[in-house]
């Protein structure tokens, strides 16, 4: 058993069944890639947690781990801060927050405090010698001292406070509550251990074996990837031109009595799916039903304001700029819908777009997607 | 609590400092920390460790070292700062230039 199931292999076994599961149940392309990529990131972390490389003289200091741990406590502290991902359905707007950007620094924190750790809390125990061993029990047994009187008090008193507290810890406990407790459940003794233990010895010339080893060079390689891919896909969303389907269907021809006469109503229904982004991707839809007499085009249902709503979006934010309808007095009937699509991770990079759908009072179509 | 704060390698079934020779044994020998380390089954840092006195070492690795280095472990190990081996060995007082 010793050396084969180690925590963090445990761990990566859940999130891999996990993972399968949710590849076996039907689902759309893009959770397909958001999957594949945590499969990437999964496979990431066995390959970095098997490394055991020194830290270096500038990661070895005990200041400079604290500051690592303070880090850490801190985006915990900003994940709970953070109000749950929001949906507004009349203004058609989703956010995430700085949710992703915060998970993204927590991870990047992790593996440093892991390098500058050794990773001695998760090694196997063939790999550690008596202190390591004796540095590992003492900061587990701080550790779980320090999440059962963090996590159990701030259960406590939150639903002893009041309805205020409560309703605060039924919001944290279903969304950023869970990642942060895995946080500290299995890296608080990495978190105490970097705090505890002394600065670390200076090597002597030569005594640092070897350069890096295939390994550690793949390791490096795979963590470029995990982090760039996001990266990369948060500068195409702002890039690349979004991908447009379209569909114009079924000219329904609905007649209507009034006043003797018999106008002849034609209505079409227009389906558009504006993707921004590859991965990493907002899909603005427009669903609607435009009908027209020859006097004035007006639309029947699908463009009013309660329309303006993204479909689905992965780590992505949408903020609606505007969104009107109208019938000039032409007779054009004229639907726009313009929003803000940006990057959960890089909330300041992104792209306005543009949804328009023009028909004049005969039903020619002068602008659609 | 018997361990200190800057004692976070130190078991707390032994709280007193143990004072040592492992540098002055080591340079004597001409080892290096990692050749000490490899000798007695041990990651480098711990012989820096135990060298700095951040940590005690159990029974079993005091004798491992008392085996490499040939001399009992009390020659290594001691409750009391040690004094030179020179002073040890002779019983002579250091010289006047080598006290200040």
């Amino acid at each position: 058993m010793n050396g084969v199931l180690t925590p963090t292999r445990v761990v990566a076994g859940i999130l891999f069944a996990f993972m399968a599961i949710s590849l076996a149940l039907p689902g759309s392309a893009s959770t397909y890639g958001v999957l594949a990529y945590l499969a990437f990131v999964g496979i990431t972390m066995v390959v970095v947690s098997g490394i055991r490389k020194e830290p270096g003289s500038w990661l070895g200091r005990r200041s400079v781990r604290r500051c690592l741990v303070a880090l850490i406590v801190a985006v915990c502290i900003g994940l709970i801060a953070t109000p749950p991902p929001t949906y507004n359905s009349t203004s058609g707007e989703s956010s995430t927050g700085p949710l992703l950007a915060l998970f993204m620094f927590m991870v990047l924190f992790n593996i440093a405090l892991g390098r500058a750790t050794q990773r001695v809390v998760s090694a196997p125990e063939t790999v550690v010698d008596e202190r390591e061993e004796a540095l590992r029990n003492r900061a587990c047994r701080l550790a779980y001292v320090i999440l059962l009187v963090t996590v159990g008090g701030v259960l406590l008193v939150a639903d002893l406070a009041g309805e205020q507290s409560r309703a605060w810890l039924g919001a944290t406990v279903s969304w950023s509550g869970w990642l942060v407790f895995g946080e500290l459940l299995f890296i608080l003794p990495t978190m105490v251990l970097a705090f505890i233990e002394p600065d670390r010895v200076t090597p002597e010339p030569g005594e640092i074996r070897g350069g890096s080893t295939a390994r550690q060079r793949a390791a490096a390689a795979l963590l470029v990837v995990s982090f760039g891919i996001p990266v990369v896909l948060s500068v195409a969303l702002a890039v690349l031109p979004p991908t447009v389907s379209t569909s114009s269907n079924g000219s329904i021809v609905m007649t209507t009595s009034a006043s003797g006469v018999t106008p002849v109503t034609d209505c079409r229904h227009f389906q558009a799916d504006v993707i921004v982004g590859h991965g990493i991707q907002a899909d603005i839809p427009v669903n609607a039903m435009a009908c027209w007499n020859g006097t004035r085009a007006a639309e029947s249902y699908g463009m009013g304001k309660s329309d303006c709503n993204q479909g689905d979006s992965v780590a992505a934010n949408v903020r609606t700029l505007a969104c009107t309808s109208a019938t000039l007095p032409d007779g054009t009937l004229t639907f726009r819908y313009r929003a803000f699509v940006s990057s959960s991770l890089l909330p300041f990079l992104g792209r306005t777009v543009t949804v328009e759908v023009i028909i004049d009072k005969n039903g020619h179509v002068l602008a659609f997607p | 609590m018997s361990v200190t704060e800057d004692d976070g390698a130190r078991s707390s079934d032994a709280p007193q400092r143990l004072y040592n020779r492992l540098a002055a044994l080591r340079a004597d020998r001409g080892m290096s920390r990692q050749a000490l380390a490899d000798a007695v089954a041990v990651n480098y840092q711990t012989i820096g460790y135990l060298e700095r006195g951040d940590y005690n070492p159990s029974l079993e690795l005091a004798f491992r070292l008392s085996e490499v280095f040939g001399v009992p472990i009390e020659a290594i190990f001691s409750r009391r700062p040690m004094r030179p081996m020179s002073q040890e060995l002779y019983g002579g007082q250091p010289p006047a230039e080598a006290v200040g």
